[in-house]
């Protein structure tokens, strides 16, 4: 074998690429010639040197960024799989906004929640509690309208609406038949009815009402 | 015989092997499981870093590569038909991308001007890993002997330099970089051959133009 041929082969013989007789001539002479075995013995330890480089260390910066891509991919991916898929991912995109969005208010909201629900449920028995009355009392109302306190023990029995002023000692002080016939059972039935008066501020005064078939409509007095 | 044919067989399992994980990897991929994503950046993020690095020399140049790479590997892995294992693929799309990264550094940074040229200041190596165990005296040498391979490499033409670098430290077969390169057994051997002939010559010339040490005669005063 020829230096030239053997040079031509000297990379496939260190990385053992070449085998059979073809490797066993060419390391024969490689054992006999002095410039193919240097040759060699070079290319093998350029080859080693190589190797050995270390290895970049990776920034960590960039593994960061890595994976975030691999994440942004595989949302995508997803996303794309089925449109009920698609929906929980906007869904959970949208769960992820809100959290992020309300995470800032969230105790100051729960405390402020927290305290109106202390403060009001301190105040909810006032709030509740019904007036004592006593029987004497003046009513508490500004204003209040005539009622019939008795009607007559003859039952009147026509069909009528008569509008009434009654005076502050609840007598009737003066009617007028809207609709129906006056009469005379009529005046004898309003003669004899008793009548509470109208108050104001507590004090009886004149007030209007509406009687009807035989019971009367509140108005303003 | 019997061992040959045992070997045989032993290799073509370990290939039906990583055929076999290399497509549940990519079948999971598609489906978007998270699992997935990570053994992939787990399996190839160092190594794609650490050819993209020594393929450019440049640690940022290599990280855009990188990410770039991750991008490509994640929109195309539904186009990933398994005519070649997933490693030769993830490292094809690295060899073109950094490819594609010097023809821009090239056309785009060159007329750059960089302020800081002191090389002791811009080395590289300050994130490899010393080896603890040797002497300081080794540990330098083996520094500068790998700054040298290093500075050699770069200057070599980047054809070359691939396919040494795919070989001697990425530990590439030659069947695989001809797959990563998409070129002839061949022309493989042929640019392994001439990668470390230019890259021995380059080194043989640094040493050759080193400036060796001079001890000037000087009369004391």
């Amino acid at each position: 074998m020829s230096c030239e041929n053997v040079q031509e082969l000297i990379s496939s013989l260190v990385d053992q690429g070449t085998s059979g007789g073809e490797r066993q001539n060419a390391l024969a002479h490689i054992e006999s010639c002095r410039e193919c075995s240097a040759q060699y013995e070079s290319m093998a330890k350029m080859r080693a040197s190589l190797r050995e480089m270390a290895r970049p260390a990776m920034p960590a910066r960039l593994r960061a960024d890595l994976r975030a891509i691999a994440d942004r991919d595989r949302i995508r991916r997803i996303a794309r799989v089925s449109f009920g898929t698609r929906i929980h991912n906007w869904v959970s995109v949208f769960q992820i906004h809100c959290q992020n969005m309300m995470r800032p208010v969230a105790l100051p909201v729960a405390g402020g929640i927290i305290s109106a629900i202390l403060l009001f449920g301190m105040w909810i028995p006032d709030l509740t509690a019904t007036p004592r009355s006593f029987s004497g009392d003046v009513s508490a109302p500004i204003f209040t309208d005539p009622s019939l306190s008795r009607s007559n023990p003859v039952r009147y029995g026509g069909d009528v609406v008569v509008k009434l002023i009654i005076d502050e000692r609840g007598k009737v002080a003066d009617y007028e038949v809207i609709q129906g016939q006056d009469s005379e059972e009529l005046r004898n039935f309003i003669l004899f009815s008793t009548w509470t008066p109208a108050t104001s501020f507590g004090k009886p005064t004149w007030g209007k009402a509406l009687w009807s078939h035989g019971e009367a409509i509140q108005v303003k007095g | 015989m019997a061992t040959s044919i045992l070997d045989l067989s032993s290799d073509r399992t370990t290939e039906a092997s990583v055929e076999s994980d290399d497509l549940r990897l990519v079948e999971a991929l598609r489906e978007g499981a998270e699992r997935a994503y990570e053994e992939l950046l787990t399996r190839f993020q160092q190594p794609v870093f650490a050819l993209a690095f020594r393929l450019l020399n440049d640690q940022s140049e290599a990280g855009d590569v990188v990410q770039e790479v991750f991008l490509k590997v994640f929109r195309n892995i539904g186009s990933f038909r398994a005519q070649s294992t997933l490693k030769t693929w993830i490292y094809r799309i690295t060899v073109n991308e950094a490819h594609n990264a010097r023809r821009w550094f090239f056309r785009h940074r060159r007329r750059e001007v960089e302020l800081d040229t002191d090389p002791e200041e811009t080395r590289n190596w300050k994130e490899s890993i010393p080896d603890r165990s040797r002497s300081p005296y080794e540990e330098a040498a083996d520094r500068e002997q790998h700054q040298m391979i290093e500075a050699a490499l770069e200057r070599i033409n980047p054809i070359f330099r691939e396919a040494v670098v795919l070989r001697d430290i990425t530990d590439l077969s030659y069947e695989e970089i001809a797959e990563v390169l998409g070129v002839s057994l061949g022309t493989v051997k042929s640019r392994i051959l001439r990668g470390r002939e230019a890259l021995r010559d380059e080194l043989a010339g640094s040493i050759k133009a080193r400036p060796a040490l001079k001890l000037v005669p000087k009369t004391a005063e």
